[in-house]
């Protein structure tokens, strides 16, 4: 899992260098980590599933075998999550 | 084996995350209905929004009064509810709120069960020994039942909104209190005009 928190302070991290694994080539920068990575891994897999299914919260549903408004509480709470992040 | 003993507490204190719409609708008005026939039987009727007695006289007990009387102050709480929660949000469908808060009302076939059987004095005798209501085994234990069926009712009042209407703490708790008083008020009012 990609750490997105300063395990000292808590604050949010930044990217400072990356590399290609065939050559070997760093790029170093201070990087803003993309809002979907500050999402928790459950809530990243969310998202994908509902891309996945076209944006359709019934399939979402029938997929996590959860109701119909439990799946939209859990969409509307990722949209007030990223909104958060962009007011940050 | 763990899980599935506490899914099924979970589910047992909030079916909703699972069942909602159409299926918890069709669902609940079913047992609405059972609910309905049972307390015909039992000489007991709902006609409030979150409450069950004995009739005075069994013979008042019409087939049109238990069918129609916990409908429409079922349908008094939906409506009430509906529009207290357009106050804080328009983010819900009617239906998974109709479908979770008739589902709501299940356990109160429990409560019609334990009416089943239970003869009550008349009013008379009542009056002339009040306590003589509590050495009724049958009545004890229906009063019994009731009381935990009403605060399962309200539980599942409380998860019915909050899944239904995503409202959480302050505003969950002051919709479904407001709703519950106001329907009452409504479904009294109703009831002595049909």
């Amino acid at each position: 899992m990609l750490p997105v928190y300063c395990p000292s302070c808590h604050a949010q991290l930044r990217v400072r260098r990356m590399q290609c694994e065939q050559c070997g080539t760093e790029v170093s920068g201070n990087y803003e980590l993309p809002e979907l990575a500050l999402l928790s891994p459950d809530e990243q897999l969310f998202v994908l599933q509902f891309v996945k299914n076209s944006g359709s919260l019934k399939e979402m549903a029938a997929l996590r075998r959860l109701s119909y408004p439990t799946v939209r509480n859990m969409l509307n709470e990722i949209i007030f999550k990223l909104n958060a992040y962009e007011t940050k | 084996m763990l899980m599935k003993r506490n899914d099924f507490t979970g589910l047992l204190l909030n079916p909703f995350s699972r069942v909602a719409g159409w299926p918890a609708l069709l669902a609940g008005l079913c047992v609405m209905a059972l609910t309905a026939v049972v307390g015909y039987y039992a000489g007991a009727l709902s006609d409030g929004v979150i409450d069950v007695h004995f009739v005075d006289d069994q013979a008042n007990l019409t087939w049109r009064k238990a069918m129609l009387f916990p409908l429409v102050s079922h349908a008094c709480l939906v409506v009430v509810c509906a529009l207290i929660s357009l106050i804080f949000t328009r983010n819900f469908r009617l239906l998974d709120l109709a479908g979770t808060l008739t589902f709501a009302r299940v356990p109160f076939l429990f409560s019609m069960l334990a009416g089943l059987g239970v003869t009550l004095p008349s009013v008379a005798e009542i009056a002339a020994d009040p306590f003589m209501l509590f050495r009724n085994v049958g009545f004890v234990i229906f009063l019994l039942v009731n009381v935990f069926v009403v605060v399962w009712v309200v539980v599942w009042m409380v998860y019915a909104v909050r899944v239904s209407c995503d409202l959480k703490s302050g505003k969950l708790a002051m919709v479904l209190i407001l709703s519950i008083v106001v329907a009452e008020v409504l479904a009294k009012y109703l009831l002595v005009r049909i």
